[in-house]
């Protein structure tokens, strides 16, 4: 080879490497590592493995793993999880491009993590001070205009009382008040779902709750401002328990019911997002049998199969193509196929996933920094 | 039809000159551009691009062109045989020539197979294949290798 390899050689080479290697081969000499470690190229290396590698999906169970999004879900690793406290449990808040945002228990407590997994570094965010909170929600995504992760937080302090959003930004490291005010619907402390640049979450109107005011909320992450959209007027009826709103793909939304009758789910997907009128229900899943199994929808997988836990220990996929979208499909919980992987203990979440060196500049340089609420680079700890 | 089987000449660093066909040439974007803005009727000079490697270059464009209508696999497979009998050596100067040429599906093509070469090295192995000179001090490559041990683990 020659002896001088511009930097673009290097840059298009290295960002179709794994972070394993990328990591690795910072040790290679200075100008590689201060490529590896460059922000710009960071984010060049995520939407490499964005739009090529092969995806994977989180699953928790005893312990986190990586699971290829394949065909037969191929275990790639069990997951160290960071060192901060085995006694609490960590429920995940969301992933996003390369980042799992963890909240710690006891909730009120407002302890959050970004954790990368990949490179095995976390952060703790500053706390945000908010006095007693009866609801809450968490949602975590990222501004796709400055690529900033940001954490929304929507607190009701007391019954009847209205509703305070709180942001947290990771360039700024900082949490502050959202000015704008989010629409007047009430909520459930549930986790919202981060799809085309915006959190979203359930909102419903109105004491009694099986009345028809049923929103989907949503926060754009880019001009903070909030927003609502109609749910499909055939699922007015249900109770807001009962309901539920996931990512359906890079850029919809879907919303799914609970066991209710004869009916075990019935999936709706918002075709073009934000268009009422393109919702269209894709699938409806039946009771039938004497099975007492009642799948529930984990998570879309990136080739749009929905991912079902079936039983306590098994979860499947199912291609809602196999007809048309247009006709829902009908599925009947004895036909289906049990070769979906075996997960010892109970599955508690599926989350897709990519790896990504996001942070790896970050955890560094909040290290420098001195103050009492800045995050904490985890390789400090060793 | 005339239009179709309009000839572009291109010039390559050592002189060697090469006819090819306007579907073959408009592979590369920088090219496209230049015919579109009506500057490629004389032979376009090629600085920095040998007569080997622009032959290289031509034959990966026409086996996409006359493989236009074939499957997505049968192309794969064509896209391996030709990048697998490349060197090392040649791969860097495909690199720089597919990036200059702007044919992007080459620069993929070449660069993945780079990466694919290199993933499971040891960062020493790295700096014999490159010619990479080391100019951390001990303490500071122990410090890197310290704090991402897991990393240094070569089972990728």
């Amino acid at each position: 080879m020659c002896d001088y390899i511009p930097e673009y050689v290097v840059i298009e080479i290295l960002k179709r490497l794994t972070v394993k290697s990328l990591v690795r081969f910072r040790s290679i000499c200075k100008s590689w590592n201060s490529v590896i470690c460059d922000p710009c190229f960071i984010s060049t290396h995520l939407q490499a493995s964005l739009s090529n590698s092969t995806p994977f999906l989180l699953l928790r169970y005893e312990n986190y793993y990586l699971h290829y999004d394949n065909d037969g879900f191929d275990k790639f690793k069990q997951l160290q999880f960071p060192p901060f406290g085995r006694l609490f449990y960590y429920p995940v808040v969301g992933s996003c491009n390369g980042l799992i945002c963890v909240r710690l228990y006891p909730f009120d407590n407002f302890i959050f993590f970004l954790w990368n997994p990949s490179i095995q570094k976390y952060i703790s965010l500053p706390q945000v001070k908010i006095s007693k909170v009866v609801y809450l929600n968490v949602g975590f995504g990222v501004d796709l205009r400055t690529n900033d992760y940001k954490l929304l937080i929507v607190v009701v302090c007391k019954i009847g009382g209205p509703i305070e959003p709180y942001l947290f930004s990771l360039n700024g490291n900082c949490w502050k008040r959202v000015t704008a005010n989010p629409p007047n619907y009430a909520f459930d402390s549930r986790d919202m779902t981060f799809v085309n640049g915006v959190v979203h979450w359930l909102g419903f109107k109105g004491r009694n709750n099986f009345g028809c005011n049923w929103a989907i909320l949503g926060f754009d992450m880019s001009v903070e401002e909030f927003f609502e959209m109609k749910l499909p007027e055939s699922l007015f009826g249900f109770h807001h328990v009962d309901l539920s709103i996931m990512k359906y793909g890079e850029s919809s939304i879907t919303s799914t019911t609970h066991p209710l009758r004869g009916v075990l789910h019935e999936l709706w997907v918002m075709k073009e997002y934000g268009v009422v009128d393109s919702w269209t229900k894709v699938l409806t899943l039946h009771r039938c049998g004497r099975h007492a199994w009642i799948p529930r929808v984990l998570e879309f997988r990136k080739n749009r199969e929905v991912l079902l836990r079936v039983d306590d220990e098994k979860i499947t996929s199912l291609d809602l193509y196999c007809q048309q979208m247009e006709a829902p499909l009908y599925f009947n919980c004895q036909q289906m196929e049990l070769n979906g992987v075996e997960v010892v203990g109970d599955l508690e979440s599926a989350k897709s996933y990519v790896e990504s060196i996001v942070f790896l500049d970050k955890a560094v340089n909040f290290c420098s920094k001195n103050g009492v609420n800045h995050p904490i680079d985890s390789s400090d700890w060793e | 039809m005339a239009s179709t089987l309009k000839k572009i000449i291109l010039k390559s660093c050592d002189g060697k000159i090469l006819e090819v066909e306007e579907a073959v040439a408009v592979q590369s974007q920088m090219i496209k551009n230049m015919i579109e803005d009506d500057c490629a009727n004389e032979e376009i000079p090629l600085p920095d691009i040998t007569g080997e490697i622009l032959s290289m270059i031509i034959e990966y464009c026409k086996m996409h062109v006359d493989g236009e209508n074939n499957s997505n696999n049968e192309l794969i497979a064509r896209d391996a045989d030709f990048i697998t009998r490349v060197d090392l050596n040649t791969l860097y100067y495909l690199i720089v020539a597919a990036n200059f040429l702007n044919v992007k599906s080459l620069l993929d093509l070449t660069c993945q197979r780079v990466a694919d070469i290199i993933k499971g090295k040891s960062p020493e192995e790295i700096r014999l294949t490159f010619n990479i000179k080391n100019d951390f001090t001990p303490e500071e490559e122990e410090e890197i290798r310290k704090k991402n041990a897991w990393a240094f683990d070569y089972k990728d």
